[in-house]
């Protein structure tokens, strides 16, 4: 009887925990979103205010952004420090594919990103801040949607993770 | 073998394809680096004293740009990029007149497409031509001219005239550093020297400190005009001594006068080949005239750059 429980305890939580990471995805690509604006924002000012160089100009940004936007920003700024003659914007793309396993946004999210990679550190002031601010706004534009998928899709994946472990908990049973 | 400084301050700026041929074309060249010109998708060029050569595939010298190999577009952007330290923003004004500076004082010359506004260079985009000048500190270079510019422990003021590359900014450095210095055999005492470097080419500064010895007792004010800066160091540093490069412009002249009545013995340079050349320049002419100098220095290339080929007093010629 006691196997029993604990066999039908284990099919329910597996699915629900399932399901919960699933939601939890949800949850946190808009927060991701938003610490990626904080950084990009604090790049935009250090470069058209402080004329920052670069690796310094990305570690603010990084202290800024936190979380996995800031361990990113970070890892870029360190490469770009290592040096061995690569760009800011290769230093950015590497630090990407590094952690593109451990964020939770999607390949459209990531583009807005590496679309920085061509320009970054590349041109005067204006024109920097000019795709900076770009990027920006398609980061906001990503975060509402992801917000809006949050609200949808966060709660359900929740449910169908633990109604289907109870519908497996019911089938064997 | 490869000079200290190129392997430290200039190679790892450059694009690794790049550096790696210019290290192995180097040790061959038959006299001392000057400069390393890369244009993109033409022949890389290496300009030594007494000559110039391109690098072919493998690191070889040659002298046909036909055999040479050939520096591509990403050359060209990667190694600005680096020069740049990523960050081609913060190096604004220096983009838009045309230069960087490295650390160790290397000038690095920029050309590609302008982009103006109001009539104006607003920034250069898809640089195309590097001219990479490796400095080079000579120090003493100024031992044998010295002499003749202090008389009674005091520092006259001197003109140095010369054409380009002749060692123009090599000289008056050393100066600078020998006067900032002092030089007990001619009983001249260290002097405060204050230094305006508007193209970063005599100190070298970065970050507003000077990578170049120029002395204990020198200020350097570093990207500022000239005239705009002689002013200021005369009012706030109290200097013995004001040293400019390459002057010529009217407000320049205007300047110096300021500082000749204000008591500072000046030591500037300027481009020409000989006296008679700069009396033809109005604002030079105008300095000449009023006896402000005391010194003029001709100088020349004729036995490497730096060569002294004349010292003339102007106080007693009294020149008119």
């Amino acid at each position: 009887m006691t196997l029993k429980l604990i066999g039908a305890l284990l099919t329910l939580l597996v699915p629900s925990w399932i399901g919960f990471r699933i939601a939890a995805r949800y949850g946190r690509r808009p927060v991701e979103l938003r610490a990626f604006q904080n950084g990009l924002a604090v790049l935009a000012t250090e470069v058209e205010y402080g004329a920052t160089p670069m690796p310094d100009a990305l570690l603010s940004a990084a202290r800024a952004a936190g979380g996995i936007a800031g361990a990113i920003l970070a890892d870029a700024a360190y490469r770009l420090l290592e040096g061995g003659g690569i760009t800011p914007g290769e230093a950015l793309r590497a630090a990407l594919e590094q952690h593109r396993e451990a964020t939770c946004l999607t390949p459209a999210d990531l583009e807005i990103l590496t679309a920085l990679t061509p320009v970054l550190g590349a041109s005067d002031r204006r024109d920097q801040v000019r795709h900076l601010r770009l990027a920006l706004e398609r980061l906001v534009g990503a975060e509402a949607e992801a917000a809006e998928e949050r609200r949808r899709y966060e709660p359900m994946y929740r449910y169908v993770g633990v109604l289907s472990g109870l519908a497996l908990v019911l089938i064997l049973i | 073998m490869v000079p200290g400084a190129l392997e430290r301050e200039i190679l790892p700026l450059m694009a690794p394809r790049l550096a790696e041929l210019v290290r192995r074309a180097v040790p061959a060249l038959p006299g001392p680096l000057e400069e390393i010109r890369v244009r993109a998708e033409r022949p890389i060029q290496l300009v030594y004293l007494g000559g110039d050569a391109f690098i072919a595939p493998g690191g070889h010298l040659t002298a046909d740009p036909a055999r040479a190999e050939r520096a591509t577009q990403d050359d060209l952007f990667r190694t600005f990029q680096l020069m740049a330290r990523g960050s081609v923003y913060a190096w604004e004004e220096e983009v838009r007149s045309g230069f960087l500076t490295l650390e160790g004082g290397h000038r690095v010359g920029l050309c590609g497409r302008a982009v103006t506004e109001g009539g104006r260079i607003r920034t250069l985009k898809q640089v195309a031509s590097l001219n990479i000048r490796v400095a080079r500190e000579v120090p003493g270079a100024a031992d044998p001219l010295l002499p003749h510019l202090v008389r009674g422990g005091r520092f006259l003021s001197t003109l140095l005239i010369s054409p380009p590359q002749a060692g123009k900014t090599t000289m008056l450095r050393d100066l600078v550093r020998q006067l900032s210095t002092g030089v007990p055999r001619l009983g001249l005492p260290g002097l405060k020297v204050g230094l305006v470097d508007e193209r970063s080419e005599v100190a070298g500064c970065r970050g507003g400190v000077p990578q170049r010895d120029v002395g204990p007792r020198t200020d350097v004010l570093d990207g500022c005009p000239k005239a705009e800066g002689l002013m200021l160091l005369i009012r706030s540093l109290s200097p013995q001594v004001v040293a400019a490069d390459e002057v010529g412009r009217p407000e320049d002249a205007e300047a110096l006068m300021e500082a000749l009545h204000a008591g500072v013995a000046v030591l500037v340079t300027a481009h020409g080949s000989g006296l008679a050349d700069l009396r033809k320049r109005p604002a030079v002419a105008g300095l000449l005239k009023s006896g402000a100098f005391e010194r003029a220095v001709l100088l020349s290339r004729r036995r490497g750059p730096g060569t002294v080929e004349a010292v003339l007093d102007l106080a007693r010629e009294g020149v008119a």
